[in-house]
């Protein structure tokens, strides 16, 4: 028996598509979760749970976009239908607008605060609600960011909007204790997702070496996630983990030698 | 093994007898490590060391006074001999001194300072020499406490010395990475362990209210925690404070009517 087993549970993966959604629904996966995969690409999402069975695991898709509240209810139902009772939810959806403040327009902050912190209220508390009606003591896992927690610079409406899904966590976890729910955020740092990667690529603007061996994989993300969905972490709550190889408890000033 | 596999990683327990790092010891053991436990009383050392055999993995039992620089060297080069090398060494031992800050003399101070925090220098640098030395990689974790991070009311120089290794992890963290050391801490607020309940039926230290029921973790929330830390899963974890304490530092400060 493993330490860290999810073979009991099922786990859904909101935004599973690629990088660290397809890293962590490929991990607990892995972990022995029935794992459902959530993307609004449908080639995506299949492919994604397709790897989870092709390696063993058990793994359904829904084709849905999570940020679309009208149609909200239905794609619970529908995970539900794979998953009854589910046992873990995992959101790792978001996505930066980069403009400076005072350039940037009300439509470029509501859509990044609809994004990366309405949506996670949302699709939050449509599973909580089913998991109280059914006393299931389930799992909140989001991901945030460094940036909800230091200057945003050039993405201050992303940077609020995660600062404020860290108190949403914290706020979450104290009111649903007493259900035996339990939320934490996993904040990343620089993380080396496909998209990063074409950048990487650059000859122009070389990565200090350093700076690279503290880039996480998508793994580095989805392995913090698996260990907070787990009986290892049954009294972690409301908690933020932050992966990011040390950068951000840097001493803050460079020293002469 | 699973997705948290230490196989044939030699460790280290500094306080393994009993409580969380006897439970440390036993999770590292299901996760295939080797772990040798340290502990002031050799009689408990033996005990878990056998449970440790019982797992089938290797153990050995050692016994010294850890605010003895001289002897934490000496055992530390005794458990590399035990069991071929060590990946891991982790550190739970402390404990407070009960003691207003306008009376607290200073024996009882520096007392807790070395039962806290000094012995943490000697074992971190003892272990962090030999794998500097041998250009080995390792993981250090080491149990801190919600009294340093929040007031240590009546128990101050407990805190101030639980700070003071919170800001010791951050600061070895940084200097340490670029030789493959990662250095974390798990931060419990109270722990349900054989020694804390002793304490609090002898009087000797202040029992928590009763509110606290359910946020009081086991020692293997802890070890738990501590052994996700030391494991590969948390590879681009380092200078980080994990709380285990059900969220109860969390909450809103103030009664609400």
């Amino acid at each position: 028996m493993s330490l860290l087993d999810l073979s009991e549970r099922s786990a859904l993966v909101v935004g599973a598509g690629k990088g660290i959604g397809r890293a962590t629904a490929v991990r607990l996966g892995a972990a022995g979760a029935h794992t459902v995969v959530l993307d609004r690409h449908a080639d995506r999402a299949e492919s994604v749970a397709r790897e989870i069975r092709e390696a063993g695991g058990r793994a359904d898709f829904v084709v849905a976009d999570a940020t679309d509240v009208d149609s909200l209810e239905e794609t619970i139902d529908a995970v539900w239908a794979r998953a009854p009772g589910l046992d873990v939810l995992v959101n790792i959806t978001g996505s930066a607008t980069w403009v400076p403040l005072l350039e940037m327009e009300e439509a470029d902050w509501d859509r990044d605060f609809r994004v990366n912190l309405d949506q996670h209220l949302c699709v939050g508390r449509a599973v909580v609600k089913r998991w109280e009606a059914v006393e299931r003591a389930g799992v909140v896992c989001l991901v945030g960011s460094i940036s909800g927690r230091f200057a945003a610079s050039g993405h201050a409406a992303y940077g609020a909007a995660k600062a404020g899904l860290l108190s949403l966590v914290q706020t979450a976890a104290q009111e649903w204790w007493p259900l035996g729910v339990r939320v934490n955020a996993v904040l990343p740092g620089s993380v080396r997702t496909p998209r990063i990667e074409e950048t990487l690529m650059d000859p122009d603007r070389p990565i200090p070496e350093d700076l690279l061996a503290r880039m996480l994989m998508p793994e580095d993300v989805a392995a913090a996630i698996a260990f907070l969905a787990s009986d290892l972490a049954r009294r972690v709550t409301g908690q933020a983990l932050l992966l990011d190889s040390g950068v951000t408890t840097r001493f803050p000033y460079s020293l002469t030698e | 093994m699973g997705i948290l596999d230490l196989t044939d990683r030699g460790a280290l327990v500094v306080g393994g007898g009993q409580g969380m790092g006897r439970a440390t010891a036993l999770l590292l053991a299901q996760a295939g490590a080797n772990p040798v436990v340290l502990d002031a009383e050799i009689a408990r050392a033996e005990s878990v060391a056998s449970e440790v055999e019982g797992f089938g993995r290797k153990s050995a039992a050692l016994s010294a006074d850890v605010t003895d620089r001289t002897q934490v060297q000496s055992v530390i080069a005794e458990a590399e001999q035990a069991v071929g090398g060590l990946d891991i060494v982790v550190n739970i031992v402390g404990g407070a001194s009960w003691a207003p800050l306008i009376a607290v003399d200073e024996e009882t101070w520096e007392r807790d300072f070395a039962v806290n925090l000094k012995h943490h220098l000697y074992v971190s640098q003892s272990a962090a020499q030999n794998w500097v030395a041998h250009e080995r990689p390792g993981a250090l974790c080491v149990v801190a406490s919600v009294s340093g991070m929040f007031s240590a009311a009546r128990h101050g120089a407990y805190g101030a010395a639980k700070a003071g290794l919170l800001s010791f992890v951050k600061s070895a963290a940084e200097e340490w990475w670029p030789h493959g050391i990662r250095v974390n801490a798990v931060v419990p607020g109270t722990v349900r362990t054989p020694r804390m309940e002793a304490e609090w039926e002898a009087g000797t230290t202040p029992r928590p209210a009763a509110d606290l029921l359910g946020t009081i973790a086991e020692p293997e929330d802890i070890g738990g925690a501590i052994t996700f830390l030391v494991s590969d899963l948390a590879r681009k974890i380092t200078g980080q404070a994990i709380i285990v304490d059900g969220g109860w530092t969390t909450r809103f400060p103030y009664s609400l009517t």
